[in-house]
C-alpha cells in the first residue's frame, strides 16, 4: 500500500510539488520568526554578555538589565570595591530611553560611563573614538547603513543633542540599539547626582565567584548580587517573555497553516483516489494499511519541506542580514528540534481528516464504473 | 461427478432505505457456485445483479440470508475478518478494469499479493506465469494509460487470479470492450475455471457469454431463475480468429473443395471472400 501511495503521489507530481511548496514555505515563516525572535533576543543581551564581569552589582530586587531602572548610591562602589577577592568594580549609569536620529526614534540602551570606566564602554570600535567626551555618543555602526549617520552629526537622547563621536559593532538590534554616552551627561538628563546603575566586578585570580557573590551579599546592603551567568540568563529569559506572545502567535499562525496545506494534501490525495481506495479494499486491504500509507506520505512530505526550508534558511539568512543589517537571525539545535517535533505532530493530527475519510471509503465503490 | 461448491448462499437478501423509500434489491436469492464451472448471471438493468454479486464478494453485507465461502460461513464475521477473506478467496474482474494508474502492468498483477503471508516476492514466479500465459510480457513494464482496452481486462483477470483464489467474480467483464478483445477476455475465463478449477461468476448483458457456460441464470426484480443450458459448437472465424458457434451463426461459407468457414459477422465474411478472389485472381 505504502509502495502504491508513493506512486500515485510521485504520478501525481505537481499537486505533490505544490503541498511541499507550501509547507515548505509556512515552516519558513515559523523558522524565520524564531530564528529573529532568537537573534533578536541575543542581540538584547549583546552588551552584559560582551562585558563579561564575574560579578554583578545593582539595586536590591533588579535581577537583569533589560528595560530594568537601577539606582545605587555612588558610595557602594567603594564598599564593594573594599570586599575581600574584589579585584575591581566599575560602575555604569544606565537607562532605556528613546534616541532620535535623522527623524526616527530608536529604543536604547543609554550607557554612561566615567573616564575611568574603559571597561564597560564598546568592545569594537569601526570609526571615531572608543570613549566619549562631554556632549558626544558613540554609535552602532549599523545606523551609518541605515540612516547616513556620519561622524559628527547630531542626534537627540531625551530632548538633548550629542554629537556622534564614534561608530561601534554589534551594539545594533530592532529592540534595543547600545550607546554610550559620559556619565555626567546621563545625569543632566536625569537631572540627578551621586548615582550608578551597576557595578561591574571582577575579582581577584584564584578567587571563586560564589565566594565572593556571598561576601558582598553579607558586607553590602541593600544590593542584588548575581554571578555573570545568573544576569545573564535572567536577562535573556526577560528578553524572550516581552516578544514570546507574539512570536509564539505567529508561530502558531505558520504551524498552522502547515498543518492546514498538510491536510489538504492528505485530503486530496484521498478524495482523488476513492476509487483507487476502494479498489484496494476490495482485494483485501485494511483500513489500517491504508492510513499507515497516507500517514507515511504525509510524514514524506512533511520531512522534505522541513529539510527544504532549514537549507532555504541557512542560505538566506547571512543573506538577509547582510541586506538588512537591522535584521538579527540565529538558528539553534533546540529551535530545529522543536520546530521539527511540531511539524511532525502537526503532520499526524493533520492526517486525520484523511484518516476519517478512508475509513469511509466503501469497498464496494470499485464496483461502480 | 459433482463438483465441491465453493460459495453457498441461502436467503441472500439486500434492501435498502427504510419506511416509504425502502428498496429490496435482492429478495431471498440460493445459489451455489462450485469448482471448475462458469455460472453467467444476465437480467436487465436494475435487476439487482451488482448488489448481488457485491454481497458474494463480501464487499457489501446482506440484510438476511448467509454466505458461505470455502466452508466458512462469513456473514455473522466481523468487518475486521472481510479484508481477509477478499484477499484469500475472492478474485475480482471489474467492467472498467480498475487498475492503478500508477502501477505498471506487473506491480498491478502483484498488488494483492502485498497482503498476503509472502508478499511480493513470493508471488514473483505467479505473476510470471500469469504474465506468460496472459500475452502481457512485452508490456510488463507499461502504465495502464498506455494499454488497450483487451490488454487492461488480461491485466485485470491476472490479478484477479494472482492470490489462487477459489472464487472469481467479474462484473460485465467485456462491456467495455470490441468484439475481439470482448471474445479474448471469455476465452481467458473458460480456460481459467478449467485450468486453475476456480469457481466462476460473471454478471453479463453480452450474449456470447451464454455461449461459453455452464450455467445461466436469470436475474429480475432481485431473484434468480436458472435457465435451460445450451449446447454449442466452436469454429474460429479465419478473419478476426473470434470463437463462432457453428449452429446458430448466420455466416457462413463452403469452399468447392468441401470447407465450410464460419464467421462472427458480415464483415468478416465478406472480407474472406473478396481476398479468396483475390488469391484465385493472381
Amino acid at each position: 500500500m505504502i509502495f502504491w501511495i508513493l506512486k500515485t503521489a510521485w504520478r501525481q507530481k505537481l499537486s505533490l510539488l505544490a503541498s511541499m511548496a507550501g509547507v515548505t514555505s509556512a515552516l519558513i515563516l515559523v523558522i524565520a520568526l524564531d530564528a529573529i525572535f532568537l537573534g533578536e533576543s541575543n542581540k538584547i543581551v549583546n552588551y552584559p554578555k560582551h562585558m563579561q564581569p564575574d560579578i554583578w552589582v545593582m539595586q536590591k530586587g533588579v535581577k537583569n538589565m533589560h528595560m530594568a531602572t537601577t539606582f545605587l548610591s555612588e558610595w557602594v562602589e567603594d564598599e564593594v570595591q573594599a570586599v575581600a577577592g574584589v579585584k575591581r568594580a566599575t560602575p555604569i549609569l544606565y537607562i532605556n530611553s528613546m534616541m532620535a536620529v535623522k527623524g526616527r526614534e530608536l529604543f536604547s540602551y543609554i550607557v554612561g560611563l566615567t573616564r575611568e570606566a574603559k571597561r564597560a564602554g564598546p568592545w569594537s570600535v569601526s570609526a571615531g573614538k572608543s570613549m566619549p567626551d562631554r556632549g558626544e555618543v558613540l554609535v552602532p555602526q549599523t545606523l551609518e547603513k541605515l540612516f547616513g549617520l556620519e561622524l559628527g552629526d547630531a542626534v537627540n537622547i531625551a530632548e538633548k543633542t550629542f554629537t556622534v563621536a564614534g561608530f561601534t559593532h554589534d551594539t545594533f538590534s530592532m529592540a534595543n540599539t547600545v550607546v554610550f554616552i559620559q556619565k555626567s551627561d546621563l545625569e543632566d538628563i536625569l537631572k540627578t547626582g551621586g548615582f550608578i546603575s551597576y557595578l561591574l566586578v571582577d575579582i581577584e585570580a584564584g578567587e571563586k565567584v560564589d565566594v565572593v557573590t556571598e561576601r558582598i551579599r553579607k558586607e553590602v546592603r541593600k544590593v542584588s548580587v548575581l554571578s555573570h551567568q545568573e544576569f545573564i540568563n535572567n536577562d535573556f529569559k526577560m528578553a524572550m517573555m516581552m516578544g514570546v506572545e507574539l512570536v509564539s502567535f505567529m508561530s502558531m499562525i505558520g504551524t498552522a497553516l502547515a498543518s492546514l496545506i498538510i491536510a489538504f494534501t492528505g485530503y486530496t490525495l484521498v478524495a482523488r483516489n476513492r476509487k483507487e481506495i476502494a479498489i484496494a479494499k476490495s482485494m483485501g486491504f485494511r483500513n489500517s494499511d491504508i492510513y499507515l500509507a497516507i500517514i507515511i506520505q504525509t510524514m514524506l512530505v512533511v520531512v522534505i519541506s522541513l529539510t527544504a526550508s532549514f537549507i532555504f534558511c541557512v542560505i538566506a539568512i547571512p543573506l538577509i542580514e547582510t541586506a538588512a543589517p537591522q535584521i538579527s537571525m540565529q538558528l539553534s539545535a533546540e529551535m530545529v528540534g522543536r520546530i521539527a517535533s511540531v511539524a511532525i505532530i502537526s503532520g499526524v493530527l493533520a492526517s486525520l481528516i484523511p484518516a476519517y475519510l478512508t475509513v469511509n471509503v466503501e469497498p464496494v465503490n470499485a464496483m461502480r464504473v | 461427478m459433482k463438483k465441491p461448491v465453493v460459495l453457498k448462499a441461502e436467503g441472500l437478501t439486500k434492501t435498502f432505505g427504510q419506511g416509504e423509500t425502502k428498496v429490496c434489491a435482492v429478495r431471498g436469492i440460493d445459489i451455489e457456485l462450485s469448482k471448475g464451472e462458469i455460472t453467467l448471471i444476465m437480467g436487465p438493468s436494475g435487476s439487482g445483479k451488482t448488489t448481488f454479486v457485491s454481497m458474494l464478494g463480501t464487499l457489501l453485507r446482506p440484510t438476511s440470508g448467509s454466505i458461505v465461502v470455502d466452508g466458512k460461513e462469513i456473514t455473522e464475521l466481523p468487518e475486521s475478518k472481510m479484508p481477509e477473506i477478499r484477499a484469500k478467496n475472492i478474485g475480482f474482474i471489474f467492467q472498467s478494469f480498475n487498475l492503478l494508474d500508477a502501477l505498471t502492468v506487473e506491480e498491478n498483477i502483484v498488488f494483492p499479493a502485498r497482503v498476503m503471508p509472502g508478499g511480493v516476492k513470493k508471488a514473483k514466479d505467479r505473476a510470471d506465469v500469469l504474465i506468460d500465459r496472459f500475452s502481457l510480457s512485452h508490456r510488463r513494464k507499461a502504465l495502464p494509460g498506455y494499454l488497450s482496452g483487451g490488454e487492461k481486462q488480461r491485466v485485470a483477470i491476472a490479478r484477479a487470479l494472482i492470490n489462487r483464489p477459489s472464487i472469481v467474480l467479474a462484473d460485465e467483464p467485456t462491456g467495455n470492450l470490441d468484439s475481439r478483445s470482448g471474445q479474448e477476455v471469455l476465452m481467458a475465463l473458460y480456460d481459467l475455471s478449467r485450468d486453475e478449477n476456480c469457481a466462476v461468476l460473471v454478471v453479463s448483458h453480452d450474449p456470447r457469454v451464454e455461449e461459453m457456460v455452464d450455467r445461466i441464470m436469470w436475474l429480475e426484480d432481485g431473484k434468480l431463475a436458472d435457465r435451460k443450458e445450451t449446447y454449442h459448437e466452436w469454429a474460429v472465424d479465419p478473419v478476426c480468429k473470434m470463437r463462432v458457434d457453428t449452429l446458430t451463426t448466420d455466416h457462413k461459407v463452403t469452399l468447392d473443395n468441401g470447407m465450410t468457414y464460419y464467421f462472427c459477422s458480415i464483415r468478416c465474411q465478406q472480407r474472406f471472400i473478396s481476398e479468396k478472389k483475390g488469391d484465385d485472381t493472381q
